[in-house]
């Protein structure tokens, strides 16, 4: 009896140190915030660090706590976005539609990049000394992509080599993978792991950037059209008033001294307005690719 | 008279060597293998051909005559003129130092080699070789190690009186060209200066090449280099003592690869029709280990690129 | 002068209480340094605990991180010890590439392996940062006591400078006193320091003092001294140089066998002993003497001006008493002055080259670069031309020799060329039908092609050509082979050299051994030989003796000339060969190693030394050690 009591005490204690552990900070009050995620695009701590000030500019503008969360890898992004209960997010191009299909979400503003574009393209390429121009050279070829759920990195390769004939990609190529991010399926490129890799050229230009050799060595065959990038979405049912404050509070963030500090901050121009009308080009890319959005 | 006897001697030899071409099938052949002294990779590739022979069944018909002479062209040439005078079925040779050794000698035999980083740039060409080829982009490994170190000046090992370790000095050249470092050439034509070489070099980081000659004194070079904290990048691979990054040409699949055009000539293939072939495997090995004992940025594009990590 | 004590002794206390802020400082860094360690345990436990999917704990993970982040940066605005500093600044990067290793954990995809290794990557530099910060505990903990106890010690000090600024005014007094003294010894010192530097090697050093009188007399005769020992010193230091310029070009003399090569090498020798502008060789050529070619400092025109009539120049060497000539002015007075005048010579020396008192040949060297041809240029030239002499006659014998080579080889071949037209008279009909086999098929498959029309019927036609072809190419050069010999290539070679090759590559692989090399070279000749597969002979044998010792022994190496063969040993302190087996070491295939060995190093030795003309001997005790020894003749003959 003595033995087992102290066993229970033991436990509880171990648990409670666990607990202390893992969740020293568990806010109760987490119903009145506004939580937004964040797609990474680069250390995520950074990226946390940076939209402080843009957390609360906006939780003065709306009234309410805003908070930003990093919604972690491509294939859970949308378990995500339900698991924590996320009032809105900045999605990608494809995670945007299937957004829209899935939780019904609703666009509200995109950033301008500092070169003016809203945009993104995806680039179908190999190492030039491959000897791959075009369809007909890839047969039996080893591919890298880099997730089921990216636009660039996969679905406008597939929709490729549609239109050109090749239908199942899976038997055409001698290996197939998802390497599950752009630079690693740039790296698979350039190293000879893979012979074709598909990616965001706006990845690949940043990698360049710092390696001259890059430019050298890469050979794009195919460039996708211009696709939507990085849109902030929200839900459906948050009330029409408070989704309006949000897009004034975005779209005049250029127009005033502390709005201009956080983004540069940021380093974007600028918030413009989103539509679903903006997606006609992905969803397009998906019907060609044979991807059925809603599934 | 006397030229009589001859002429008869030399018309019955004649006999002797065209029965000896029909090719005798039943009993087990004499394989004669180089196996540079003391490189680890060339002995991975061999493991591999034999467990490949294992598995499909090829391993009687075969009886290996091994020679392991140092990477110095004396030893190599003399390993290749024994195995030819031991008149051997099948040469095997791994490296292209030693297949070059061999082909010097011009063979009747038919040679297959594996662990030739560019067949071409070796300048081994013969119509009785064949054989399996390394090639990988050496400006991967410069990429790589650009991630983990500021380079200005690059030290490359190498061995001028091969081939092959000039060809990789000169694309290291024309790579320093493009990301504006240095390198410092470490020419292996001396090698008792070796520790000199390698303690007197003022380098951001030290690339070995494929030569023989370099990979046999690999553990001196590494541990040196380590010990001067340089990070250094290999393009063989090695035992215990590892590159802060090694990028190689899988071995095991080279093994593989031979093993396949090897029982392709043991059914009577002549090697001339049988295409030489690249190993399209990469092996990337990242040795954090060693990043973090050094104090030196660990490359997190290396730990998610490595096919192999050493971290304990 | 007590204002100065007062002033230092407020200097002090300033510094004392700069210390004590200090202090407080460090303790800061320590309240700090326990935050970091919190956090980063934190995280590290959060790496430990949570699974492959983020749920909320994600957000604590970043925030911890985030904290981990700020606490680094804090101390790095304060002031503190370079030491510390350098801690935190490490600190900061390791947090730095914590977070990094962090950032793709949580954001990679693909893969569980590639995730769990990232991981292991993110908790090891997690426990590396853990490490880190306790190695600045231990560091600020240190200076902390050290710092307590400065404070203590600069506190007494104040106290103490009061009470000796009172007993400084009178030490000041004192001060200039000895000042003036010093003067008084300075150039003493000066002297003795010069003594010092110069026999330290530092010849030409010359004392530097205002002083006047007996000492700057002193001082005047010293410096003179120090510039004649400077001066001596550079006259030994060119002569040694010029002596390692004779020993290296006279050297050289004696390993070269083609006359071209001789006159370069000399004319390059010369002219970097000497220092002049044009430097060459004249020998009798008929009536005259007349310039080689390559020299220094000559263009071809030049050479070919440059010829004398052979009695000038006897003349001129009997009339020096076969002294060499040295003319620094007047030119007119040289044998060769109508093409030097033409040539701009302004000073000359010629040297004469004598064999067993006859002149054989002129050593010219003119225009001398610095100045004027003295004595000591003549010496090292002498020395030159004595050893010329012998390398122009060896040049010579070597010649002939080869001419009478060539002529005998090629009796020789023509013998064998005639031999050779029977045999393969006879062969032909052998081999005739082994050829028609594979061209009849080929023949018949071209006609197949003929009629072939898709392509892949034609290709297989092609192919079996193809091997049809190949099959009678092989047999053609089985035949070509047969019918020739295996040539050796032959070349004049020195034995002891290329055995000091072979030796070199073996010594790398003795290295970490106990077996110690001996070398007993004699004067040998130079032997006609294919070098190559002399040198795999040596390898195998030494490589046997070296495998017979395993780790410890002499390897003795020698050379020998006896009546007209060459010896060369090799010996081993190794196991021996039992008698049994003694006759059967040179048989294909023989050999006691197991898979360590082939048995074909000594049999292809055997043939190769065969071949040349020589043998191998053996002797051997068990226990004890073998001496292999290769014969080789000094003239080879090819069998007949
Ligand atoms: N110096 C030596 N001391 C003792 N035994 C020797 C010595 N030299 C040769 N032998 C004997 O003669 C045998 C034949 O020598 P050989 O060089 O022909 O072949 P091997 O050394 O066995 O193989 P490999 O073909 O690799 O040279 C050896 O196996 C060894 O037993
Ligand atoms: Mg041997």
């Amino acid at each position: 009896m003595k033995k087992l009591s102290a066993l229970a005490k033991a436990l509880a204690i171990a648990l409670l140190i666990a607990a202390a552990v893992v969740l020293p900070r568990s806010s109760s009050a987490e119903d009145d915030v506004f939580l937004i995620g964040l797609i990474p695009e680069e250390n995520i701590f950074r990226a946390i660090q940076k939209h402080r000030p843009f957390e609360a500019y906006l939780s003065k503008k709306i009234g309410v706590t805003v908070k930003f969360t990093i919604l972690s890898r491509y294939g859970d992004i949308v378990d995500r976005f339900v698991a924590r209960d996320m009032d809105g997010a900045f999605f990608g191009i494809y995670t945007s539609a299937l957004a829209m299909e899935k939780l019904g979400v609703e666009p509200v503003a995109r950033p301008v990049n500092l070169d003016g574009s809203t945009t993104a393209r995806g680039y179908l390429f190999t190492r030039k000394d491959s000897g791959i121009r075009a369809i007909e050279d890839m047969e039996d070829k080893r591919a890298a992509f880099v997730d089921k759920a990216t636009a660039t990195g996969y679905i406008f390769a597939v929709a490729y080599l549609s239109e050109n004939g090749i239908k199942k990609p899976e038997s055409f190529f001698s290996e197939y993978y998802f390497t599950g991010s752009h630079e690693s399926t740039i790296y698979a490129v350039l190293d000879g792991r893979a012979d074709i890799g598909a990616a965001k050229g706006r990845v690949m230009d940043k990698l360049s950037a710092k390696d001259p050799m890059l430019k050298e060595e890469i050979f794009i065959i195919a460039k996708s059209g211009s696709l939507p990038d990085n849109t902030l979405m929200i839900r459906k049912d948050i009330e029409p008033e408070m989704k309006q404050k949000l897009r004034d509070a975005l779209l005049t963030l250029d127009r005033n001294p502390e709005g201009a500090e956080i983004l540069e901050k940021l380093g974007i121009k600028k918030f413009v307005d989103a539509s679903r009308e903006n997606f006609g080009a992905v969803n397009e890319l998906a019907v060609k690719a044979g991807i059925d959005i809603g599934e | 008279m006397l030229y009589r006897i001859v002429n008869r001697i030399c018309g019955l030899l004649t006999v002797v060597a065209l029965l000896c071409l029909i090719p005798s099938s039943a009993k087990a052949e004499t394989i004669g293998l180089i196996l540079t002294h003391g490189i680890y990779e060339y002995e991975r590739i061999h493991d591999s051909l034999v467990s490949y022979l294992k598995k499909e069944g090829h391993a009687d018909r075969v009886k290996f005559l091994i020679q392991r002479p140092y990477p110095d062209p004396i030893a190599l040439g003399n390993a290749s003129r024994k195995l030819i005078v031991a008149d051997v079925d099948i040469i095997l040779t791994y490296g292209a130092a030693p297949t070059r050794a061999m082909l010097r000698e011009r063979p009747r035999i038919p040679v297959l080699y594996a662990g030739v980083y560019e067949p071409i740039a070796a300048q081994i060409a013969s119509k009785n070789a064949t054989g399996v080829c390394s090639k990988f982009n050496i400006s991967s490994l410069v990429r790589y190690l650009r991630t983990s170190t500021t380079i200005n000046n690059l030290g490359v090992v190498y061995y001028s009186a091969e081939k092959e370790s000039t060809h990789q000095m000169q694309e290291l050249q024309d790579i320093s060209k493009k990301y504006g470092f240095e390198i410092k050439p470490l020419d292996l034509k001396y090698k008792t200066d070796l520790h000199t070489m390698l303690n007197d070099v003022e380098a951001d980081a030290l690339m070995v090449t494929s030569s023989p000659a370099a990979n046999s004194s690999l553990p001196t070079i590494l541990r040196i280099a380590t010990s001067r904290k340089i990070p250094t990048a290999s393009l063989l691979t090695s035992d215990k003592i590892t590159a802060m990054i090694t990028l190689s040409s899988d071995p095991v699949r080279q093994g593989e690869l031979l093993g396949g055009m090897l029982v392709k000539v043991l059914n009577g293939t002549p090697p001339q029709s049988i295409k030489p072939v690249c190993s399209k495997k990469i092996e990337l090995v990242y040795n954090v280990k060693d990043a973090n004992r050094m104090g030196l940025k660990i490359s997190m594009d290396l730990v998610t690129e490595a096919t192999k990590l050493i971290n304990k | 002068m007590f204002f100065l004590g007062a002033g230092i002794s407020m200097l002090y206390m300033y510094k004392t209480t700069g210390n004590l802020q200090s202090v407080i400082d460090l303790h800061r860094v320590e309240i700090i340094r326990q935050d970091l360690v919190i956090s980063a345990q934190t995280v590290q436990s959060n790496l430990y605990t949570f699974g492959t999917v983020f749920g909320q704990e994600l957000d604590v993970i970043v925030d911890n991180v985030i904290d981990l982040g700020d606490s680094a940066n804090r101390c790095l605005s304060c002031h503190h010890s370079k030491e510390i500093t350098e801690k935190l600044h490490e600190v900061n990067a390791i947090v730095e590439q914590y977070e990094n290793a962090l950032s793709y954990l949580i954001t990679t995809s693909a893969n569980p392996e590639r995730i769990e290794r990232l991981r292991a990557v993110a908790i090891n530099i997690g426990g590396s940062l853990l490490t880190k910060t306790q190695e600045m505990a231990f560091i600020a903990g240190q200076e902390l006591s050290n710092m307590t106890i400065n404070a203590i010690k600069e506190i007494q000090h104040s106290r103490v400078i009061l009470i000796v600024t009172l007993v400084l005014s009178f030490f000041i007094a004192l001060a200039i006193a000895i000042t003036m003294t010093r003067q008084i010894t300075e150039p003493i010192y000066e002297l003795v320091n010069a003594t010092r530097r110069i026999k330290a090697g530092e010849f030409g050093y010359t004392a530097t003092s205002a002083a006047t009188g007996e000492f700057g007399e002193l001082m005047e005769s010293f410096n003179d001294m120090s510039i004649s020992l400077k001066e001596s010193n550079q006259k030994i230091m060119k002569n040694l140089h010029n002596l390692s310029n004779l020993y290296s070009t006279t050297l050289t003399f004696h390993a070269i066998t083609s006359k071209a090569d001789i006159y370069r090498e000399l004319s390059f020798g010369v002219a970097e002993i000497v220092g002049a502008e044009q430097c060459g060789l004249m020998l009798p050529e008929g009536e005259d003497f007349v310039h080689m070619s390559p020299a220094v400092g000559l263009t071809e025109d030049a050479i070919a001006l440059l010829r004398v009539p052979a009695e000038k120049i006897l003349d001129r060497y009997r009339h020096t008493k076969r002294r060499a000539m040295v003319i620094n002015n007047g030119i007119e007075a040289s044998p060769t002055a109508e093409a030097d005048i033409t040539l701009g010579v302004k000073n000359i020396m010629l040297v004469w080259v004598r064999h067993k008192g006859d002149l054989i040949g002129v050593i010219r060297v003119a225009n001398k670069k610095t100045g004027e041809f003295t004595e000591e240029d003549v010496h090292p030239l002498a020395i030159l031309a004595n050893n010329l002499s012998v390398a122009l006659e060896n040049a010579k014998l070597y010649e002939d020799l080869r001419r009478q080579m060539w002529e005998l080889k090629n009796a020789q071949e023509q013998l064998v060329q005639a031999a050779k037209l029977v045999a393969i008279g006879e062969l032909a009909s052998n081999v005739a039908h082994e050829i028609n086999n594979p061209l009849t098929s080929i023949l018949g498959y071209a006609e197949l092609i003929k009629e072939e029309t898709d392509i892949e019927s034609i290709m297989k036609d092609v192919e079996i050509i193809e091997n049809d072809s190949l099959r009678a190419r092989d047999i053609v050069h089985q035949l070509l082979e047969f019918s020739r010999k295996r040539s050796l290539e032959m070349k004049r070679i020195n034995i002891n050299g290329l055995l000091t090759e072979v030796i070199g590559l073996v010594s790398l692989q003795l290295k970490d051994t106990q077996i110690v090399i001996s070398e007993d070279f004699a004067d040998i000749p130079a032997i006609e030989g294919d070098p190559n597969q002399l040198k795999q002979v040596f390898l195998n044998i030494i490589n046997n003796a070296t495998f017979a010792m395993q780790n410890e022994g002499t390897l003795g190496i020698a050379t020998s000339i006896k009546d007209s063969t060459i010896h060369i040993s090799v010996s081993d302190t190794g196991r021996g060969i039992p008698r049994e087996v003694i006759s059967r070491v040179f048989e294909p295939f023989f050999s006691t190693k197991k898979e360590k060995g082939t048995g074909i190093g000594l049999s292809v030795s055997y043939k190769i030394i065969q071949s040349h003309n020589g043998r191998i001997e053996v002797e051997s005790q068990e226990g004890k050690g073998s001496t292999f020894t290769v014969i080789l003749p000094i003239v080879f003959q090819s069998p007949a």
